[in-house]
């Protein structure tokens, strides 16, 4: 088919998706080798991201991991998906998820700083927790309402998923949105639909919720069958 | 060769790779009127919306229409840039209405119809107005590519959310801008083509110039298919997963 010569496409910085993963590495994460399972799918996570022309420009991530030796740990930073590398996460310590959270929320806000300072057009940032237990800090439940509120306030979207016997009621505390639970070890499913959604390129008014394919082959929602 | 009195048309829609299982939500418009005023639009219905590309079809006609009844046969003497503003506006309203009832029969509300509207109404020689809805753009060109205005994109915060004519505060989001005489080509375009041709909030000339010139020296049917294949093609998709539309327009 014929192409109309000499057409010249605009230079243009991505627009970018911010997605920060907040990763339980607390001990329990070795029980049945979860912590094997989640660092597969952040290898797939990687792989899929990479595959894709418009995903590997748009989506920018951060990883942090709750646990010890420090409670919240920076284990990738801010990075484009097109040089991104699966971390390896360590399953040692306990779960102050509210401490994670809050940095998130602080790294979010920081980035989009710099979006706006460089003129660089973004979507609404994602934020993912994933956690096998509950969180063990003092002041989660302040974190918690932050969190929800930088939610309800159109300033991120925010995903609960619990791994196993995670607590869902306290990790449904942290959004608006249903906490979802994994079915089994289902970390490659779940980060493959993650990076999935992140090229779709529908729009949604400003006023409404995020609009994502339903999770159907890795999470159960609490509550219903199936 | 297009037949449109006064003016050379040409436009197209594709869907973009994204949304390749489902059918393009981009819907576009080009008319002239019996006297020669151009009425060029195009909407993009949300890939998010169960019925975004009917609340694009609806919003397509009525404005359309609402314009044309407006303008009725006769050649205009001047632009009345207000009350062609207010015919777009009843368009709109038009279209709202139209989308509630059909929402009714199918159980659903407005926000299923959600699409954005861009468009360019234009006398020849005698300017005319732009008329925007959240995102894409609308662009005039003077001869020799020498001066342009543009009615640009706008979104809010965020690059994935937009305004939309289904929302209640619609009037709060429509946009007017006045095109002055001297301009003589006019392209409207949706978000997928904006990521192709915008460099920042400016339109990218190497862009437009080369499809405008091979289009002036095309016959519709063959413009619109090297269109249809630029816009489709590897280049372009490898730049955006969006449906993309560009429509055309050049006073003779």
């Amino acid at each position: 088919m014929t192409l109309i010569p000499d057409v010249a496409l605009a230079e243009n910085t991505s627009q970018r998706l911010p997605c920060v993963v907040v990763l339980d590495g607390s001990s329990s994460m070795a029980q049945d080798n979860a912590i094997g399972a989640l660092n597969d799918g952040l290898k797939l996570l990687e792989a899929d991201l990479k595959a894709d022309d418009v995903a590997r420009q748009r989506v920018r991530i951060l990883v942090l991991r709750v646990g010890a030796p420090q409670d919240v740990e920076v284990v990738t930073d801010w990075i484009d998906a097109i040089e991104f590398e699966a971390p390896e996460i360590e399953a040692n310590g306990t779960t102050p998820l509210g401490a994670g959270v809050r940095r998130a929320l602080d790294e979010i806000e920081t980035e989009k700083a710099r979006y706006r300072d460089h003129g660089i057009p973004y979507n609404r940032p994602w934020l993912f927790v994933l956690t096998d237990g509950e969180p063990t800090d003092p002041d989660w439940e302040a974190a918690a309402d932050e969190c929800r509120q930088a939610e309800e306030s159109g300033r991120v979207s925010v995903f609960c998923v619990g791994v196993g016997e995670a607590n869902l009621a306290k990790l449904g505390r942290f959004s608006p949105r249903q906490p979802l639970a994994l079915k089994g070890l289902a970390f490659r499913e779940f980060f493959l639909w993650l990076s999935r959604s992140a090229r779709a390129g529908s729009k949604s008014a400003p006023s409404e919720n995020i609009q994502m394919a339903a999770p159907s082959d890795w999470a159960v929602v609490p509550g219903r069958a199936g | 060769m297009s037949s449109a009195p006064g003016w050379r048309v040409a436009g197209t829609s594709v869907a973009g790779p994204c949304h390749a299982n489902d059918d393009c939500q981009d819907r576009h418009r080009v008319q002239v009127t019996p006297g020669g005023v151009l009425i060029a639009l195009v909407s993009d219905g949300a890939g998010s919306a169960k019925f975004g590309g009917e609340g694009a079809d609806l919003l397509c006609v009525h404005v359309a229409n609402a314009l044309a009844l407006h303008l009725g046969k006769g050649k205009p003497k001047a632009v009345d840039a207000q009350a062609l503003a207010r015919a777009v506006d009843d368009g709109i309203a038009a279209a709202r209405t139209a989308a509630e009832a059909l929402g009714a029969e199918q159980g659903v509300g407005l926000a299923a119809f959600h699409a954005t509207l861009v468009g360019a109404v234009v006398v020849p020689k005698k300017g005319g107005l732009f008329f925007h809805i959240g995102d894409g753009a609308a662009l005039a060109v003077a001869p020799e590519s020498e001066r342009w205005l543009m009615s640009a994109p706008r979104n809010g915060e965020y690059a994935d959310t937009t305004y939309f004519f289904t929302e209640p505060d619609w009037r709060d989001h429509l946009r007017f801008s006045a095109i002055e005489p001297g301009y003589d080509t006019v392209f409207v375009m949706s978000d997928g083509v904006t990521e192709l041709g915008l460099q920042g909030a400016e339109p990218h000339m190497p862009f437009f110039e080369p499809i405008g010139r091979f289009l002036a020296g095309a016959s519709r049917e063959e413009g619109e298919l090297a269109l249809r294949a630029t816009l489709d093609g590897e280049a372009a998709r490898g730049r955006s997963n969006d449906d993309k539309t560009l429509v055309w327009a050049q006073a003779r």
